[in-house]
Formats: C-alpha cells, structure tokens, sequence
C-alpha cells in the first residue's frame, strides 16, 4: 500500500468523519466473535472427527482379537446334521451314531445288534430301572 | 503487528489470530469503506452495513496472499459481492447492475479496482472543492494541501483562528455532501 498524498490524505479524512469510534470498535469486536465462532467450530469438528477415528480404530481391534464365531454346534442337534454326508445326487444323509443320539438329546436311547442288523432301541423308564437293578446287582435279575 | 507483510499478516489471520484481524481491521476499514461509498453511491449508512459483511466473509474466506495488490483486488471481489447481494436483498439489483454496466468502475476488468474508486473519489473531490466559493476553497487548499496551520491562515486572511476553523469545519461538511451527491448522481446516470 503506496503512502497517500495530501490530498488522498483530506479525501480519506473527510469520509472517515463519519464513523465514529464506537462504530469502529463494534466493527472490530464483530469480527472477532465471528472469527472467533468460526475457529471454535472447526476445532470441534477436527476433535469430533478424531474422536471417531478412535472409536472406529478401539471398534477394529475390538473386532479383529474377538474369536471366530462358534458354528452353530450350541445345539448338538444342528450341529450333527451340518456335520452329516450327504449321498451324492439324492437327499438322503448318513448319520454317525453320534449324530442320531444328538436327534434325541432329552431321551435315553442305544443300538443294539451286529453290523449287518442293529436297531435304535429308546429306553423307557422301566427298563432303565432293570439296567440300574442289574447294573447294581452283576448276578442278574431276582426271579 | 502493524509492521506485518502482507504475507505474514494474511497468514496468521487465516490460522484465526486475533491480533492479525485487528491489525487488518486497523489497515483496510477506511480504504474499503471509501471504496465502498463509491461503488454503493454515496450510501453511508449501505456502506458501513456492506463493509461489516465484507469483514465477515474476510473471516470466512481469508488464505495467505503473497503481494499486497492481489490481497487488496480480492478484498474488493468480497466487497461488491456483499455489495450485490445486499443490493438483491433492497430489490434494487437492476438498478446497481445497470450502473456498472455503464462502467462507472469498470471493477471486473481493471487490474486495479481501487485506483478507480479512488481516481473517482478524487474527481468528485475537486468537483466540491470548486463548488466552494472562493475563500473557503483557499482556505481548505491552504490548510490541507499547503499544509499551512490556522494560525498562518488567520493571519493571512486577517480573520481570527477561531473563525477559520469554523469555515474549515462548515467546508468540509459541504464538500462531503456535494460528493456523496456526486456519487449518487454518478450512479444513477
């Protein structure tokens, strides 16, 4: 800014008369605030976007050290059917021991016979009585 | 802080330093309120309304600026756009467009806007100043281009200090007025 002549100087003084002080001076204040606002405002938006890029990273980590989720095996019964093989083009699916016992998870239940004819026996409440006498009782059933 | 570059000084008001915007509050207030008489009309009180909210968009808008001409044109392109909108804003758009459209500045391409509304302020200026009558014009001449003291006047005129100030004070009163009308008429041509 080149220095004003004399008479910039007058023109300058004459428009300046006026505006007083005050004026000025609520001008400036005016200012300020508005800058002031301004600048708090971007603060908190830079400190709000720190803040969520920490809970997003605390949210990473968190997620990354939880262990896998468990397969649905809580309940036995699916469990042993997703473990179960499928017969390549039908529907049917073969069954471990294992898997058939998990069908009936309330029941008491065997199978008996040899490999080439067994049977799935469920066990009433009288015959686990017998089992229980002859279990406690190895000479077998009183007559 | 009043010995700041331009660059200095634009760069801490754009961090929000309060210093820096007093010290540009301190530097510009005046020349753009000058330039703002001129582009509004002669408008004192539009002036003063269109120059805070010049002010406030410095605020908003300010980026460090390297030559001091740059720093001034862009002060300019805020304060005719506040200028514009508050003119949209008193439905008299039309009417300001029309006035530039005459090039009365000539804002859009000059490479110096402000050499314009001063060269302008300037013309209005003398133009009042021939309007005095002939003592008074020889007196304001004397006192503020001559930089002669009242006292010097006096004598020359063979008048008291007292009234010489009283005739400076009434002239440049009416030199105000004329240019503020000069201004207006300006425009509206």
């Amino acid at each position: 800014m080149s220095e004003p002549n004399r008479e910039d100087k007058f023109v300058q003084g004459i428009l300046a008369e006026g505006i007083s002080d005050d004026v000025r001076r609520a001008s400036l204040q005016s200012m300020l605030a508005h800058s002031a606002r301004r600048h708090q405002r971007r603060r908190l938006v830079r400190q709000a976007g720190a803040a969520l890029a920490l809970v997003a990273f605390a949210g990473l980590l968190f997620l990354e050290s939880d262990p896998p989720p468990q397969k649905l095996a809580t309940n036995p019964i699916v469990a042993s059917m997703i473990e179960a093989r499928k017969v390549e083009g039908t529907q049917i699916k073969i069954l471990s021991d294992e898997d058939l016992f998990a069908l009936f998870p309330e029941q008491s239940l065997g199978v008996v016979g040899t490999d080439e004819d067994y049977q799935l026996v469920f066990l009433d409440r009288q015959d686990l009585d017998a089992i229980s006498v002859e279990g406690a009782n190895p000479t077998g059933p009183k007559p | 802080m009043s010995g700041l570059s331009i660059s200095e000084l634009t760069a801490r008001m754009a961090e929000g330093e309060e210093e820096a915007f007093a010290c540009f509050h301190d530097r510009y207030f005046d020349r753009l309120y000058r330039y703002l008489l001129v582009v509004t009309g002669g408008d004192e009180q539009g002036s003063l309304d269109v120059l805070q909210d010049t002010l406030l968009r410095v605020t908003r808008y300010v980026r460090r600026f390297q030559q001091e001409d740059a720093f001034w044109s862009w002060l300019t392109v805020l304060a005719r756009s506040a200028a514009r909108d508050r003119a949209r804003r008193h439905q008299s758009y039309l009417k300001m467009l029309a006035g530039y459209a005459r090039g009365f500045l000539g804002l859009e391409k000059s490479e110096s806007p402000s050499r314009d509304a001063d060269a302008e302020l300037r013309a209005c200026v003398n133009a009042s100043l021939a309007a005095l009558d002939e003592l008074d014009r020889r007196l304001i001449e004397e006192k503020y281009f001559g930089g002669k003291s009242v006292k010097d006047l006096a004598r020359d005129s063979e008048l008291t200090p007292k009234a010489i100030e009283s005739r400076l004070l009434r002239a440049r009163r009416m030199i105000k007025e004329q240019v503020m009308i000069l201004l207006d008429d300006e425009r509206a041509e």
